[in-house]
């Protein structure tokens, strides 16, 4: 699969501050989309080529919106409309679709801190040829205090990151650069690895970024798999 | 493309196996019960398709039971030794029913935060599938989670996985509990039918939510003779789009709808004309019924007959399309297309009556899916050869 463009979105206070967002996003949007549509329409921008179909990556989906959502249930027995339809996990690609037009196949991989690969994987199975991948997740004060209260557990073993990164591929285009994954593996993951939320999407922008040839593993210990990313340039 | 199905297996509150929940469908009786799994918090109890029959065996989520329980009689009998082979897990709820529960504790005692890396490991959709392919000796696992028409997409990835050599089995399952959290959502968006759901009704305003899990055994053609294994149907054309207008609402003129399920005509190689019946999605809401039967008109000269089991069952969410392409295989057996539950009075603004129930040789099957986010399945169905 050829990679025709990618942007990554590691949120800032300066680059917040400076965000393009429609009208439509722009106020009472959830911020994991606002991510999600910075790294896609800067991707997008670098391409001639109009993506026919989504698929979105993500390990743990809106949790912002769903922790509210919780709480505001657990205090008021009421809950909120925007939050519960932003609390879906494929909302942020719903909200990609209606955003850039795009009417194709719609997808959303949620494969714990291996969603990176699984995502990559899953475009060699859909019927359009380009696709538009966007690897998002979100950090929130919650997960920084379980990461506090138990730091030799899972991923949160080397903290949390949040951010976005956006990859238009043509898969069956075989110039370079190249990109592939494995499916995701069950296994035992060794106890001297950790899966790091977002951490494999910033390794694989590095990669891109660079022009770099090389493997990326990913492991998740909470779903005990595996998976392993592929990048090839001439 | 043509990808067997060697073998199914369904809980639900229409019974704990895909025959024993086909007969209950025949009769078409509803299978809803107030509301006892949880306190709704509301002043009246909703009727919802909960499974009052105990599961085989409690796991960390109800969602996680469910899905073995169903898995269980799928993969009975079969000799997975040497294939390669995947799970896809279509699911929205995950392991909420547990996270809410435990939110709720967190309030009254915060020390519990210590305990919150495994609950939160168990909130992920991701682990569901890690642990089934870990029981089952999986060689991939795939988790999907498009909101109410993922069981639909977790078939079709499948079987395209099938057709292009990676897998030579892959078990597409759907799995969605019943949840405070799902059931507050749709109340909140003032689309919980209290007293039952009617799809495609005049009257109708809105859903029941239900609980299943569907599995579905997929096989290429190849591994369905060595394993002797007939099959059941075909999974003959897959369909996706994207309405791309609204969250929640779907396109007034059905555009996704009908994009898919032309899409799954087209991948099936299959007129519509040739179709006979539509498993609708049918949810008993509003809007979505009138989209749904406006973008059929579009397809079909003379719509087939169509019907929905969520009067029946109620909706189950991601779990909807495996579940209810599960049953609608079942009709191949007896040729029969069973009635839409609920249903009594035409709507003039669909201007059609569902199916009340009828003998019919079936040989394709169009099963629609749609989700929030605009998101769009269909597959076709072909006759299989039991």
């Amino acid at each position: 699969m050829r990679v025709l463009a990618h942007s990554l979105f590691i949120p800032t206070a300066q680059n917040r501050e400076e965000l393009n967002l429609p009208a439509s996003l722009k106020r009472r949007a959830p911020r994991i989309w606002k991510l999600a549509y910075a790294a896609a329409t800067e991707a997008v921008a670098q391409t001639t080529i109009k993506p026919e179909s989504i698929i979105v990556g993500t390990a743990l989906g809106a949790l912002d919106e769903t922790v509210r959502f919780i709480e505001k249930i657990h205090t008021s027995n009421m809950g909120s409309p925007r939050q519960f339809i932003a609390s879906v996990h494929n909302s942020m690609s719903g909200m990609l679709a209606m955003e850039l037009g795009i009417t194709g196949t719609n997808l959303t991989i949620c494969e714990s801190t291996n969603s990176t690969a699984a995502a990559i994987h899953a475009a060699r199975f859909i019927p359009e040829s380009t696709v538009l991948i966007v690897i998002v997740d979100e950090q929130l004060p919650l997960l920084e205090k379980i990461y506090h209260s138990c730091s030799n557990n899972h991923y949160f073993t080397e903290g949390t990151q949040e951010g976005a990164l956006a990859i238009v591929l043509d898969h069956t285009d075989s110039r370079f650069p190249q990109l592939s994954a494995t499916a995701t593996q069950p296994c035992t993951v060794p106890s001297t690895q950790s899966g790091t939320l977002f951490s494999t999407a910033s390794d694989l922008a590095d990669l891109l970024d660079k022009k770099y040839s090389g493997t990326i593993d990913s492991y998740s210990p909470t779903a005990n798999c595996s998976a392993r990313i592929t990048v090839k340039n001439d | 493309m043509n990808i067997p199905v060697i073998a199914t297996g369904a809980v639900s509150a229409l019974g704990d196996s895909p025959q024993s929940a086909w007969e209950t469908i025949l009769t078409g009786e509803r299978s809803l019960s107030p509301l006892t799994l949880f306190d709704p918090q509301t002043e009246r109890t909703p009727l919802v398709g909960q499974i009052n029959f105990d599961l085989p065996r409690r796991c960390f989520s109800r969602t996680e039971s469910m899905a073995i329980a169903a898995a269980d009689q799928a993969l009975n009998g079969i000799d997975l030794a040497g294939l390669r082979w995947g799970i896809t897990l279509a699911t929205t709820v995950g392991g909420v029913d547990r996270t809410e529960q435990f939110y709720r504790n967190l309030l009254d005692k915060p020390e519990l935060i210590s305990t919150a890396a495994i609950e939160c490991a168990r909130h992920e959709p991701a682990a569901i599938a890690g642990l089934l392919g870990k029981r089952y000796g999986a060689t991939g696992v795939h988790t999907l989670s498009t909101a109410c028409s993922t069981g639909i997409h977790g078939i079709g990835v499948g079987a395209e996985m099938i057709h292009q050599g990676e897998y030579d089995l892959v078990l597409a399952i759907g799995t969605d509990a019943l949840s405070l959290l799902t059931f507050l959502g749709f109340d909140s968006l003032l689309l919980i039918d209290y007293e039952g759901s009617r799809p495609f009704d005049r009257d109708r305003i809105g859903i029941s939510l239900g609980e299943a899990a569907g599995a579905i055994l997929l096989a290429s053609p190849t591994v369905a003779k060595q394993l002797n294994r007939p099959a059941k149907a075909y999974i003959a054309g897959w369909g996706s789009s994207a309405d791309a207008y609204h969250m929640t609402a779907p396109h007034p003129e059905g555009t996704g709808a009908f994009s898919s399920a032309q899409k799954a005509l087209h991948h099936a190689n299959i007129s519509p004309d040739q179709i006979d019946w539509i498993c609708a999605h049918g949810t008993g809401t509003p809007d979505n019924d009138c989209a749904e039967i406006t973008a059929m008109n579009r397809l079909f000269e003379t719509i087939p007959p169509f019907s929905s089991f969520k009067g029946a069952m109620g909706h189950t969410l991601a779990a909807s399309g495996t579940i209810e392409t599960v049953y609608a295989i079942e009709s191949f057996v007896q040729n029969k297309i069973p009635a839409s539950v609920g249903f009594q009075t035409i709507d003039p603004e669909i201007g059609i009556a569902p199916s009340k129930g009828e003998s019919k040789v079936i040989n394709h099957i169009l099963k629609n899916s749609f989700g929030f986010g605009g998101n769009n399945g269909s597959l076709v169905l072909s006759r299989g050869d039991v």
